[in-house]
C-alpha cells in the first residue's frame, strides 16, 4: 500500500511538474471559465435578482464540471502521444496508482481555477445583490469534496476514452452522466445554504460518491486497463 | 441441452403471458380509486421497467465475469444485456411521460425519483455503446467496456440518494409494505403475470441476439478460412 501512495505522489508530481513548466492547462482552463461565466452572467440576464443568485448556484456548478472536462481532454495525451503508458505498464508498479496520479493532479488544477472562479462569481452574481447568497464555507467544502469525485471519476472515464477512436468527443458523454449525482448534491449543497437549510445530506452524499466512485476504480483499474 | 429448445422457451412463455395479461388489464381489474382507467399504464410501464434494470444490472454481473474470466463470450453476453436494457428502457422513458401527462398532467416531473433516475442510468449506458464502438473489436474493447459498465454499478445508488435530495414532491406509494400489499389482489396477480412476460420476452430477446451475433462471429471466420486466410 505505502508502494501505491508513493507511486501515486511520483506521478502526481510528474504532472503537476509539466504542467507548472508549460502552464499550458492552467491557462486554457482559467480563461475557458472566466468565458463561461461571462456568459452565464449574460445568459441570465433578464431574470430577476433572487432568481439570478438561485441560478448562479447552480451554474457555478456546471462551470466547474465543463472546466474539469476541458482538463481531462488532455489528461492522458501525453501518455499516448509519447509512448509514456507502454513504458508505465511495464514498470512493475501498481497499477492503479496510474489512475490515482492522474486524479491527484486534476484536482490539484481544479483547486486552483476554483481559487479564481468563486471570488468572480461573487463578484458577478452577487455582490451588491439583495438576495441571499450561499454559505461561501459550505460551497468551498462542497467544492472540495466534488472536486474528489470530478478527479476520481473523470480520470477513470478519461482512461477509458484515451484508448479510443475519436476520445475527444468521447469523453463528455462519458463523463456527464457519470457525475450528475454530483452535481445534483452539490447544487443542493449551494442552494441549500442560501435558503438556511440544512445542508449535511448533500454533503455527505458529496462524500459517499467520492468513496464509492473511489473504491470501484481504484478496485477495477487494474484489471481495466490495456496498453 | 439443445439449445433450440432453450431459446423457445422464453418465447412461448412471453408470446402466452403477455397477452393474457393484456386481456387482464383491459377487462379484469379494476379502476385505480384515485387515477381511475388511466392507472392501467402502470401494468404496462412497470414490469418492463424493472426489466430494464434487470438487464443493465446482468450486464454489470458479466462485466465484472469477463474481467475475472476474460473469455470473450462474457463480453458479448454483457454487451447484449446492456443492449436489452437500454432498449426496454427507450420504451420505459416513453410510457412514464404518458402515464405522468395523464395523472400529473405534466409530461416530465423534474422532481420525481424513479424517472430521472432512470434518465440518468439511460445516459450513462447510451454512452456504452459510444464507447464500444469506438474500438476495434477484440480483446481492449471487452475490457474497456466491461470497465465502463462496472462504474454503472456504483452508479445506481448514488443516483437514487442524489435525486432523493433534489426532490420535491409526490410519487405513488409503493406496492408492499410490511403491512401487506395495498392493492387488491387481481391487480397483483396481472402485475405478477405482467412481470413475468416481460421477463420472459426480455430473456427471448437476449438469447436470439446472442445467437445471432455468435453466428456472425461464426460466419466471419468461416468466410476469412474459405479465403485462406489463418484462423485462431
Amino acid at each position: 500500500m505505502s508502494g501505491f501512495w508513493r507511486t501515486t505522489w511520483l506521478l502526481a508530481r510528474k504532472d503537476l511538474l509539466l504542467e507548472a513548466r508549460s502552464r499550458e492547462l492552467t491557462l486554457a482552463m482559467g480563461l475557458f471559465a472566466l468565458a463561461s461565466l461571462v456568459l452565464a452572467q449574460y445568459a441570465t440576464g433578464a431574470a430577476a435578482e433572487a432568481d439570478r443568485a438561485l441560478l448562479a448556484s447552480g451554474l457555478v456548478w456546471l462551470v466547474v464540471l465543463f472546466t474539469a472536462m476541458l482538463g481531462l481532454q488532455r489528461s492522458f495525451a501525453a501518455e499516448r502521444d509519447e509512448g509514456l503508458f507502454d513504458a508505465l505498464l511495464l514498470a512493475p508498479l501498481d497499477r492503479s496508482a496510474i489512475w490515482a496520479g492522474k486524479a491527484v493532479a486534476l484536482t490539484a488544477l481544479l483547486l486552483l481555477i476554483e481559487i479564481v472562479l468563486v471570488p468572480l462569481t461573487w463578484l458577478f452574481f452577487f455582490e451588491g445583490s439583495t438576495a441571499a447568497a450561499p454559505s461561501l464555507v459550505t460551497l468551498c467544502a462542497a467544492l472540495a469534496l466534488a472536486n474528489l469525485g470530478v478527479a476520481g471519476a473523470g480520470s477513470f472515464v478519461a482512461s477509458l476514452a484515451s484508448a479510443a477512436r475519436q476520445r475527444e468527443v468521447l469523453l463528455p458523454v462519458l463523463f456527464l452522466p457519470a457525475v450528475t449525482p454530483l452535481l445534483i448534491a452539490g447544487v443542493a449543497a449551494t442552494v441549500g445554504s442560501a435558503q438556511g437549510e440544512p445542508v449535511t445530506q448533500p454533503l455527505l452524499l458529496l462524500l459517499v460518491y467520492d468513496a464509492v466512485v473511489g473504491v470501484l476504480a481504484w478496485g477495477a483499474y487494474d484489471h481495466v486497463i490495456t496498453e | 441441452m439443445n439449445l433450440r429448445s432453450l431459446g423457445a422457451l422464453p418465447v412461448a412463455i412471453a408470446g402466452t403471458l403477455i397477452p393474457f395479461a393484456l386481456l387482464l388489464v383491459v377487462f379484469w381489474v379494476p379502476d385505480d380509486a384515485d387515477q381511475g382507467f388511466s392507472q392501467r399504464i402502470f401494468y404496462l410501464h412497470v414490469p418492463v421497467a424493472l426489466v430494464s434494470y434487470l438487464f443493465l444490472g446482468l450486464g454489470a454481473w458479466y462485466a465484472v465475469r469477463y474481467l475475472r474470466t476474460r473469455d470473450p463470450i462474457d463480453d458479448l453476453r454483457s454487451y447484449v444485456a446492456i443492449h436489452q436494457g437500454v432498449i426496454f428502457g427507450s420504451y420505459v422513458l416513453l410510457t412514464g411521460p404518458i402515464w405522468a401527462k395523464v395523472s400529473w398532467g405534466q409530461w416530465w416531473d423534474w422532481g420525481d425519483r424513479q424517472l430521472n433516475v432512470f434518465l440518468i442510468l439511460f445516459l450513462f449506458y447510451s454512452a456504452y455503446f459510444m464507447l464500444r464502438f469506438s474500438v476495434d473489436a477484440g480483446p481492449r474493447r471487452a475490457t474497456l467496456s466491461a470497465g465502463y459498465a462496472l462504474l454503472g454499478i456504483g452508479l445506481v445508488p448514488l443516483s437514487f440518494l442524489a435525486v432523493r435530495i433534489a426532490e420535491t414532491v409526490i410519487h405513488p406509494t409503493p406496492l408492499i409494505r410490511a403491512d401487506g400489499p395495498q392493492i387488491e389482489a387481481s391487480m397483483l396477480v396481472t402485475f405478477g403475470l405482467m412481470l413475468a412476460g416481460a421477463a420472459a420476452l426480455g430473456f427471448a430477446l437476449f438469447s436470439v441476439e446472442l445467437r445471432g451475433k455468435l453466428i456472425d462471429e461464426r460466419m466471419r471466420r468461416l468466410r476469412r478460412r474459405l479465403r485462406g486466410e489463418a484462423v485462431l
